[in-house]
């Protein structure tokens, strides 16, 4: 078992080499890495599962949003996770899954731990009627650039 | 659609470095009385501490936003000298993203006037009260 102060060590080493080795330029670079340690943090992963991209759908102000990817190396299950404002780290993630409308990626649920997948897992997204969003959706649900055109949720 | 700017977000500034909000409090105020600002705001039975509030909650807010602006300058940067090999002819020239992005600086950068201007407004009228206590 690997020491914690080895742990911190070989996440910052993680940090600074692939900022700059990254394709995207060291400043993106440093953004996408940051997310992948902060989400293998939040999921207890090791960094190898995580793969990060630029979410081109979604526009947030501040910053370019980001998706990450965790694969579980047990079952190969793929979880999609946005960082809607990688600069602000104190965010939660935003677990993305098909909308029970439109089918399309969209988030589901707010993660900021461990549980808060679980609790999603277990339960499944609430069912929608015509009335108001139940709570267990995220704020960004109603609004989110992810639904289909046709949804009737999505940016007005 | 998306205007958090309007609509200021609580963040802690993710930037280590000091920001202009906080150098202009150390040049108005020296390093003792930016130390004595932080107790002045746990004040509460004076009309000093809300002052106090106010001046630091203001320069907190330039601080953030001169951090996103940076952030904007560097991630633009990137965008604009970095592309992946793997990028496609509509990612290869992100236009979409820089339009978006140069709304958002133009915005910032303006927010980010008045909030220094308000700040210098706010270091005076704490200077007086101090007068007056
Ligand atoms: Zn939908």
């Amino acid at each position: 078992m690997t020491s914690i102060a080895e742990q911190a060590h070989a996440a910052s080493t993680f940090i600074q080499q692939t900022a700059a080795a990254s394709e995207y330029g060291p400043h993106r670079g440093l953004d996408h890495a940051r997310t992948a340690v902060r989400l293998a943090s939040t999921l207890g992963l090791s960094l190898q599962h995580i793969t990060i991209t630029p979410d081109s759908k979604r526009r947030t102000t501040p910053g370019e949003p980001l998706l990450a990817i965790a694969t579980c190396s047990t079952t190969r299950t793929q979880y999609t996770f946005l960082a809607r404002y990688p600069l602000y780290e104190d965010e939660p993630f935003e677990l993305l899954g098909p909308c029970p409308v439109c089918a399309a990626p969209v988030p589901l649920a707010a993660v900021r731990h461990l549980a808060d997948l679980g609790t999603h897992l277990a339960t499944g997204p609430a069912p929608l009627s015509n009335g108001p969003t139940p709570a267990t959706y995220p704020d960004t649900f109603d609004t989110d650039e992810g639904h289909a055109p046709t949804c009737r949720y999505g940016a007005a | 659609m998306d205007s958090p700017l309007s609509n200021p977000r609580s963040h802690t500034s993710p930037s280590t470095c000091t920001g202009p909000g906080e150098t202009a409090l150390r040049t108005a105020l020296g390093n003792d009385g930016y130390a004595t600002l932080r107790r002045h705001c746990r004040l509460t039975d004076t009309a000093l501490g809300p002052l106090a509030e106010l001046l630091w909650t203001t320069a907190q807010e330039a601080d953030r936003l001169h951090a996103e602006l940076r952030y904007y300058a560097r991630n633009t940067c990137d965008h604009l000298r970095h592309v992946p090999a793997h990028a496609n002819q509509t990612e290869a020239v992100p236009l979409g993203f820089l339009q978006h992005t140069s709304r958002a600086i133009d915005v910032n950068a303006t927010r980010y006037v008045q909030q220094m201007n308000q700040l210098n407004l706010a270091i005076e009228a704490y200077k007086l009260a101090l007068l007056a206590a």
